[in-house]
C-alpha cells in the first residue's frame, strides 16, 4: 500500500480545523432576534417560551432538573446528575449550541432567527 | 497467546487505567462540555504499535469497562463504548495506511472518530439531531487533543520499540 506523506496529512488536518473554526465563527456572528426557547425531556417538547416576552424570571421544574427562564436568556439552574456540565454551561441567549443534560436526557435549545441556525438545528 | 503477551497486555491495561483515573480527578472544564484530553489513549496507540491491533483492542476494552466501574460513572459507559469502538476501527484502518512515524496522524483520525461516535450516541439518547450543532467544536477539539496524545505516543513508541513485549 502506498504511504501517505506527512505533508499531505498536515494539509488535511489544517483545512479540517480551518473549516471547523470558520463554521464556529460564523455561528457567533449570526444575528439573534427571535428568541424562542424550547425545553425537551426524553425527546419530547415539554416547554416553549418566547424569551423576549418574559418579564419576571421563573423556574420551570422537571423531575431531575430546574430550568431558569429570564428575559432574553435561559439556563439550567439545577440538575441532579453527577457532573453538572449543563449547569456549568451557564446562560444561553442564542447561537446553535443547545444546553444538553445527557444523564437526564434534558435539552434546552433556542430556535428561530433563521439562517444557519435553522439549518443546523433541524 | 503466550504468557509474556498476557503479562504485557495486563501491564499496559494497568497503565491505561491509572492514567484514566488520574485524569478524571483533574477538573479540566473546557468551554464545551464533554471535551477531555483522553490521555489513556496514548497507551492504546502504543499497544497497537508495540504488540498488535488485537492487543490494543483488548487493552482498550479493559480500560473502558474497568474505568467505568472504578470511577462509578456508569452512564458514561455507553458513550465510551461507542466512541471507543469507532475510534478503534478508524485506528486500525488508518494505521495500516500510515507508517510508524505517523502515529500522531492515526491519533488525530481516531480522536475525530471518537468524538463523532459520542455525538451519535448523544443524538440517539436525546432523540434529537440538535446536538450535531456541536460537530465543528468537537472536530476542532479532536484535532488538538489527538495531536497532543498522538505526539506523546509517537515519542514514547520510538523509545520503547526495542522492548520485547511479545
Amino acid at each position: 500500500m502506498k504511504k501517505v506523506s506527512s505533508r499531505r496529512l498536515i494539509i488535511i488536518f489544517a483545512s479540517l480545523l480551518l473549516v471547523s473554526l470558520a463554521w464556529m465563527a460564523l455561528q457567533r456572528l449570526l444575528p439573534r432576534n427571535a428568541l424562542i426557547a424550547e425545553v425537551y425531556s426524553d425527546g419530547r417538547l415539554v416547554h416553549t417560551v418566547d424569551l423576549n416576552k418574559v418579564r419576571e424570571p421563573y423556574i420551570f421544574e422537571l423531575p431531575h432538573n430546574r430550568v431558569l427562564v429570564e428575559h432574553g436568556q435561559i439556563s439550567m439552574h439545577e440538575a441532579d446528575c453527577p457532573d453538572h456540565l449543563c449547569v456549568k454551561q451557564g446562560k444561553i441567549s442564542g447561537g446553535a449550541y443547545p444546553i444538553v443534560c445527557l444523564p437526564n436526557r434534558v435539552m434546552i435549545r433556542i430556535t428561530g432567527g433563521g439562517g444557519v441556525d435553522a439549518v443546523a438545528g433541524r | 497467546m503466550n504468557i509474556r503477551r498476557i503479562a504485557s497486555d495486563a501491564l499496559l491495561s494497568a497503565i491505561a487505567l491509572t492514567i484514566f483515573i488520574v485524569e478524571a480527578q483533574i477538573p479540566l472544564t473546557f468551554a464545551v462540555p464533554g471535551i477531555k484530553l483522553g490521555l489513556s489513549n496514548i497507551v492504546t496507540l502504543i499497544t497497537m504499535y508495540l504488540l498488535s491491533k488485537k492487543d490494543a483492542g483488548a487493552v482498550l476494552l479493559t480500560r473502558i469497562v474497568l474505568g467505568s466501574v472504578f470511577s462509578g460513572n456508569t452512564v458514561a459507559l455507553l458513550y465510551s463504548v461507542a466512541g471507543g469502538a469507532l475510534a478503534y476501527s478508524v485506528m486500525c484502518l488508518s494505521s495500516s495506511a500510515l507508517s510508524e512515524k505517523q502515529i500522531w496522524a492515526v491519533s488525530i483520525f481516531s480522536a475525530i472518530a471518537h468524538n463523532m461516535g459520542q455525538l451519535m450516541v448523544a443524538a440517539l439518547v436525546m432523540r434529537s439531531s440538535a446536538v450535531f450543532a456541536y460537530t465543528p467544536v468537537l472536530v476542532a477539539a479532536a484535532i488538538f487533543v489527538g495531536a497532543f496524545t498522538g505526539i506523546s505516543a509517537q515519542y514514547t513508541f520510538l523509545r520503547l520499540k526495542n522492548l520485547r513485549l511479545k
